[in-house]
């Protein structure tokens, strides 16, 4: 029954001649293990061309939607991990699988005549998925794909005479954006992969032509494909895929870093490992025009002639050793590459080796110590970012602007790229955990937990007061009078009575600032009647002076020599505050040396925007 | 050209097809096929997840549609019991956007009483396109397959005029509660299956 149905579709189709032609190709010297690469490759490209479609179903290609969508299929769609993460890990695999194809054949010498032009073909294959590699990276939209491409089309402006105008078709203008991302779509899912499969034919069809090259062997027999040879290959298949999908497993998926943005520099930013030898090359040459296209065009152009100088003995001895150097090179540099980014995760600070007294090696370890360490934090700062986004959009979703918004708008990660830029020169925001900001050089408070009771007690502290952590830096310290007399005297010798006054008027003070963090402490202390015994004793003299002769506080007091503590440390007094210090609320007569960032009238003209304020203040003080 | 073992035939002639290795056949039929699956398997659950995912959510796990909507307050309803039409504005997710307050759809609302109201979804019950109200005379109109319904949503079964829907103009759920007590219209807002005798929301 099956066979005379089977008969039926062969007499309509001519199915067997196809299957059998396919099927009982001689294999001279029988299967073998070294052939299984090419079968490999075909695998993998075919498992990039499905998952990739089914990808394409969940992506869009804008700036406002690719990373949104990227993020949605990692996050949100069932198993859009497994699947992206195959995708990612599969088009590495390729990048090895083509060496090692390329080492066999080279070795085995299967690209000698009459086979050139198989092995010219295939050398455009390689170009082609490299192509694809370099494509697809940008696709997700993310800080590093961005970043990393962007130096690509920029290497693509340095070739000769028309190098501005390439870039520019590739980039679809002259900035990254909408039609970059179309453009880059459409050559990844649309034109590389379309060249693949009419090149893998053509790669097939002449593979069929000349057959397989294999060295005569008197104690090997030959073999159909089938079943042996297409055994050994389903297994080289399987395997690669357990790899495939254990390492998705075992990294959780492919990376996705925050949304990129053109505004915020990404120092790791790297090429994917199998473009890092190119990099770490480039790092080598003076000249970019050497690096990225004279020498590769020249290694292209030598494996392009292996062929012709093949025919001859020695020069396929040359091309076996120069094909060896070359991968063993880009191995090197790949690993020299890594080894310098992971430079300070491995070695000991400068601080703590000893150089001999040579300082030539001490600059250079030190230049070599610290561009791993900015790497390694950039890393991690990436990292952070992106753990954070994920937070910020569980909790607001993502808005038509898309994620960048979400990112720009919150003042965790607002906060200390602007406090680094405007305020760390004088201020430091530092816990103490060597995670914070340190100053340059500290001239003015540490502003961490400004506001806080805790802030408070150490500047009332007169040990503290005049450490670099508050007053110590400021010009505060060459006069010793006002606050520096009246906490280095009046509040020197407490006795107990003096304490509990002094705790009440932290618990007062401390409240203006409505800090999120101490609400539940602040409505305590509202409730208990510690609020309002604060506000009295701030009227209540030490053994000089009280608060309230310097000091206004609400309704308390007059605005004299000394800035207003109403609403002190809150969001509208550190706003007045960076806006003005020299505002008559602040230090009229006696600001040391704080600019105003936001006291002209054209906001334009302003060192921080309304916005840019108004996430450092929110920040500062630790509210989300 | 011998070799060594007298039953294998020489290099130059492959060997016939009927000396089947019955092992290695199939186990390259099943690692093939399991390979062959591979790459159309990780997908599965992508091409799928629209079965898998039955209640939206939106940031903070708020649940997205299925609630009451406030849509007029009974005042802008003409007394006669025309149908008037209106927008619903509720938050709403589309994939990984978060679009609060959108217009997502919109309904019919007819005073039938003092405090009595009538809601109807828009959408046609046939096959989904947006119904009309024909003022003049004074019935609900599909543009698209003449579907027609009284004001009261029920169909209109006119011999000469074939009414292709399968049932009325689905009817939705007014808060009674906030009507009288507030005067404004909260409505259930759903969107059913079309092209079924019964109403089975989405």
């Amino acid at each position: 029954m099956i066979h005379s149905l089977l008969k039926w579709l062969d007499h309509r189709t001519g199915y067997q001649a196809v299957l059998s032609d396919a099927l009982y190709e001689n294999i001279p010297g029988g299967s073998r293990w070294r052939y299984i690469t090419g079968s490999m490759l075909v695998f993998a490209f075919v498992t990039q061309a499905i998952t990739g479609l089914i990808l394409w179903a969940a992506y869009s290609a804008s700036a406002q939607t690719a990373w949104e969508s990227v993020f949605y299929i990692q996050h949100e769609m069932a198993g859009g991990w497994l699947l992206r993460g195959v995708h990612h890990y599969m088009a590495q695999s390729m990048i090895i699988l083509l060496a090692l194809h390329m080492l066999q054949i080279v070795v085995d010498g299967a690209y000698k005549p009459p086979r050139e032009f198989n092995f010219w073909v295939g050398l455009v294959l390689m170009l082609l998925i490299l192509g694809l590699a370099l494509t697809g990276y940008l696709l997700p939209w993310d800080q590093k794909g961005f970043w990393a491409t962007n130096v690509a089309t920029n290497l693509a402006s340095l070739t000769p005479v028309v190098g501005d105008q390439i870039q520019k078709v590739i980039v679809g203008g002259t900035q990254y954006g909408n039609h970059t991302l179309t453009r880059f779509f459409a050559v990844h899912a649309g034109l590389l992969p379309a060249l693949v499969v009419g090149f893998l034919a053509l790669h097939m069809a002449f593979f069929r032509r000349h057959g397989i090259t294999a060295e005569p062997s008197p104690d090997r027999s030959d073999q159909y494909f089938w079943p042996q040879q297409v055994l050994k290959d389903a297994v080289g298949c399987l395997v690669l895929m357990i790899a495939v999908v254990g390492v998705v497993v075992y990294t959780h998926g492919a990376e996705l870093t925050a949304p990129a943005d053109a505004s915020e520099p990404y120092a790791a930013a790297r090429p994917e490992w199998y473009f890092l030898f190119l990099f770490q090359m480039l790092k080598k040459f003076e000249s970019e025009f050497i690096g990225a296209i004279v020498v590769p065009g020249v290694v292209m152009g030598f494996l392009f002639l292996m062929p012709l100088t093949g025919r001859v003995k020695i020069g396929h001895i040359v091309n076996v050793t120069v094909l060896l150097v070359l991968l063993g090179g880009a191995g090197y540099l790949t690993v020299e590459a890594w080894n310098e980014d992971h430079f300070a995760e491995r070695n000991v600070a400068p601080g703590e080796k000893d150089f001999g007294g040579n300082a030539e090696a001490k600059t250079a370890y030190t230049d070599k110590y610290e561009a791993s360490e900015g790497f390694l934090k950039a890393q991690k700062q990436a990292h952070a970012d992106y753990e954070r986004l994920v937070e910020l959009i569980e909790r607001k979703g993502i808005s038509k602007e898309g994620a960048v918004a979400l990112q720009r708008n919150d003042p965790q990660t607002q906060g200390p790229m602007l406090f680094t830029r405007h305020c760390r020169s004088c201020h430091s925001h530092d816990d103490g955990s060597g995670e914070g900001i340190v100053a340059e050089s500290d001239t003015a408070p540490n502003l961490f937990g400004m506001g806080s009771r805790a802030w408070l007690a150490g500047l009332l502290d007169p040990q503290k007061i005049k450490t670099d952590h508050y007053f110590g830096g400021t010009a505060l310290m060459e006069t010793d009078a006002g606050m520096m007399e009246f906490v280095s005297s009046d509040l020197a010798n407490l006795d107990a009575d003096g304490k509990d006054l002094l705790d009440k008027i932290i618990v007062a003070v401390s409240a203006e600032a409505k800090l999120p963090a101490q609400a539940a402490q602040d409505a305590t202390a509202a409730t208990d009647g510690a609020l309002a015994a604060g506000r009295a004793a701030f009227e209540e003299s030490f053994d000089s002076y009280a608060c309230a002769d310097c000091h206004k506080l609400g309704d308390i007091g007059e605005l004299g020599d000394a800035p207003d503590l109403t609403g002190w440390g809150s969001r509208e007094w550190l706003r007045g505050m960076i806006a003005n210090p020299n505002h008559e609320r602040f230090y009229p007569e006696n600001n040391d040396r704080m600019p105003a960032f936001a006291n002209n009238a054209d906001p334009e003209r302003n060192q921080l925007n309304d916005h840019e304020l108004d996430m450092l203040v929110r920040w500062l003080r630790g509210e989300d | 050209m011998t070799t060594t073992n007298p039953e294998n035939i020489t290099p130059d002639q492959p060997p016939p097809r009927e000396r089947r290795n019955f092992l290695a056949e199939g186990a390259a039929i099943v690692i093939g096929g399991i390979v062959g699956l591979f790459p159309v398997a990780v997908g599965l659950g992508v091409i799928f997840d629209p079965l898998f995912r039955p209640k939206k959510k939106g940031p903070g796990g708020k649940v997205i549609g299925g609630g009451f909507v406030r849509i007029a307050s009974l005042d802008s309803l003409p007394e006669n019991g025309q149908p008037q039409q209106f927008p619903v504005i509720a938050d709403r997710l589309d994939a990984w956007n978060y679009f609060p307050d959108e217009r997502v759809g919109s309904v019919f609302l007819r005073r039938v009483g003092e405090n009595e109201v009538q809601a109807f979804n828009s959408v046609c019950p046939h096959l989904g396109c947006l119904v009309s109200y024909a003022r003049g005379k004074n019935y609900f109109h599909c543009p698209c397959h003449n579907s027609a319904f009284q004001v009261d949503g029920e169909k209109i079964d006119n011999p000469d005029k074939p009414n292709p829907s399968p049932r009325a103009l689905d009817s939705l759920e007014v808060d009674e509660e906030k009507l009288t007590q507030t005067g404004e219209i909260w409505v259930k807002f759903q969107n059913f299956y079309t092209g079924k005798k019964e109403k089975v929301a989405k």
